[in-house]
């Protein structure tokens, strides 16, 4: 179970749940709702004040290193500044010793085969995303924070993103993820968090979370069912 | 398998330098053991110190213009040198203060900014601000003191014992051996955000590693001065050599910033004979133009 309490953390104030291993969690909100804040809050990047527990542990009295081997996150944007290959990126942002082999894995399941000798730096927008995913398969956390995993991605890649949170769910992790992309979100997710000026005014499951979005979002977004899929998108027609 | 073929050219030319400057127009055996090589491992082992600590700097702060010098680093070292002449105190002990104590507010203006374009900023101020505190106290310095004094702050490297250059040499070995197992937090830390989710931090692991940097540094500044661009442009040659991650580029980038101050010296002191140029002189001379090449090279990459 991981139980995260928080009291006061930047932005995001009084947010508690709890979630049980291999659940994904979809976190919604506008653009400085406080979803990075609490995914950083959550991986101890940012401190503040509030509670972490995981399997009644708390997470907090962990070494910095060693709560990184249990909680891992794919962050929004990466830009070095040097130029590492992929091999030299994945390994140095590791806390634990990755082999090329474990990262040769890693790279192959998520469709970037024999990437590990390239340039991080000259990648593609969704290669790197794609990278940064693949690293976080071979560290192999229990806790696993996506920050905008589809930002980057088109259709294929996104489809592929998808398969690995239901991998990682069916392997018993514990998936956060926080998105703008709605559609994303309410396929791939199982619980959602909405939050709004960093409180929070949703919790709930798939079918309540389409009646909720109008807490979340000032414009009115319009939801749309074709053949049991789910479309959710703002009204841009004048 | 390329690292190790760079490494053995390195060697290889490292040697041969040494071999240039011991041998150079040497006419007695006493020259040899008693001036040329200890000024040849001191040159050799400054300029080493220099190349790693650039490294170092580089790396934790993520910029690749970082170096102990433009973070006014040495310039803390050699103004705490300076005021120990001054007050005629051990020199040593001026500047390994000096140095600690601009780290020190180094690390507290980074407390407060976080940005390492802001704390490389505040680096570049205190630079300034302790060379011309420096050139100050030339200033109101008798006369007579100011060429040495002038020499020092250009980087002179001095007639030393045969021991105690010895002794810095091995000082600088002892310097890369313990900076050495850290460059996994070098690596960690130039990543950045990403970086961080190794569990290394820069409030930790790079505040560490930016005071041990400055030790060594301070160490030999209290011995020969100031010598810039070294530690910028060695890092910049090892990359462009193809070694970016720590456990390769500290090595090389220390027998190339040996080389560097060696070749600079063998410049410095054959360049006007018989007169001995300040070290700092020629290795600005020596390093600028390979600078601007990697900038060059860097802004068509």
């Amino acid at each position: 179970m991981l139980e995260v309490g928080v009291v006061k953390a930047g932005i995001v104030r009084d947010v508690e749940f709890t979630l049980s291993p291999g659940t994904v969690l979809g976190v919604a909100g506008k653009n400085g709702s406080g979803k990075t804040t609490l995914l950083k809050f959550i991986a101890g990047v940012f401190e503040g004040e509030g509670q972490i527990k995981w399997k009644g542990k708390d997470l907090r009295k962990l070494s910095f290193k060693e709560r990184m081997k249990v909680v891992n996150a794919v962050p929004q944007n990466f830009e070095p500044n040097l130029f590492y290959s992929v091999y030299e990126v994945v390994e140095s942002s590791s806390p634990i010793p990755l082999r090329r082999k474990e990262i040769d894995e890693a790279l192959e399941e998520i469709g970037l085969c024999g990437f590990g000798r390239r340039i991080f730096a000259k990648l593609s927008g969704g290669e790197k995303v794609r990278v940064l995913i693949a690293r976080l398969l071979a560290i192999n956390p229990e806790i696993v924070l996506f920050d905008e995993p589809s930002a980057f991605l088109d259709p294929d890649v996104a489809v592929v993103v998808a398969g690995i949170l239901r991998e990682l769910k069916n392997n018993g992790k514990v998936v956060i993820v926080a998105s703008h992309d709605m559609s994303f979100l309410l396929d791939n997710c199982d619980l959602f968090l909405g939050l709004k000026g960093g409180r929070e005014v949703f919790w709930g499951g798939r079918g309540d979370f389409l009646q909720a979005l109008q807490l979340i979002y000032d414009v009115p977004l319009k939801v749309a069912k074709v053949d049991e899929e789910v479309f959710i998108k703002p009204n841009y027609r004048r | 398998m390329r690292f190790k073929i760079v490494l053995v050219f390195l060697l290889l030319l490292t040697a041969a330098v040494f071999y240039l400057f011991l041998c150079w127009k040497l006419s007695d055996g006493k020259i040899l053991v008693w001036l040329r090589l200890p000024e040849a491992l001191v040159a050799f082992s400054f300029g080493g110190i220099l190349g790693v600590t650039g490294v170092v700097y580089q790396g934790v702060l993520k910029n690749p213009l970082a170096s102990p010098y433009i973070l006014g680093v040495s310039a803390g070292a050699a103004f705490g040198a300076t005021v120990a002449a001054f007050f005629s105190f051990p020199v040593v002990f001026g500047s390994v203060l000096g140095s600690l104590a601009s780290v020190f507010l180094l690390v507290l203006f980074s407390a407060v900014y976080r940005t390492s374009t802001e704390i490389l900023l505040f680096g570049v101020g205190m630079n300034a601000f302790l060379s011309s505190l420096i050139l100050f106290l030339y200033a109101v310095m008798p006369s007579s003191t100011v060429q040495d004094a002038l020499f020092f702050t250009l980087g002179f490297i001095s007639p030393q014992p045969l021991k105690f250059s010895a002794l810095l040499f091995l000082l600088s070995l002892l310097a890369l051996f313990i900076l050495f197992p850290f460059g996994k937090w070098v690596d960690a830390l130039s990543l950045g955000e990403l970086g961080l989710l190794s569990g290394v931090r820069f409030e930790r692991e790079g505040i560490i590693l930016l005071v041990l940097s400055a030790l060594f540094v301070s160490l030999f500044v209290g011995v020969v001065g100031i010598v810039g661009f070294v530690g910028i442009v060695v890092p910049h040659i090892g990359r462009l050599l193809g070694f970016r991650v720590s456990n390769y580029l500290m090595p090389v980038s220390f027998l190339i910033g040996g080389v560097l101050l060696l070749f600079s010296q063998f410049l410095a002191r054959t360049l006007v004979y018989p007169t001995v140029l300040p070290v700092g002189a020629v290795t600005a001379i020596v390093g600028v133009p390979l600078f601007l090449y990697v900038l060059w090279r860097e802004g068509r990459a």
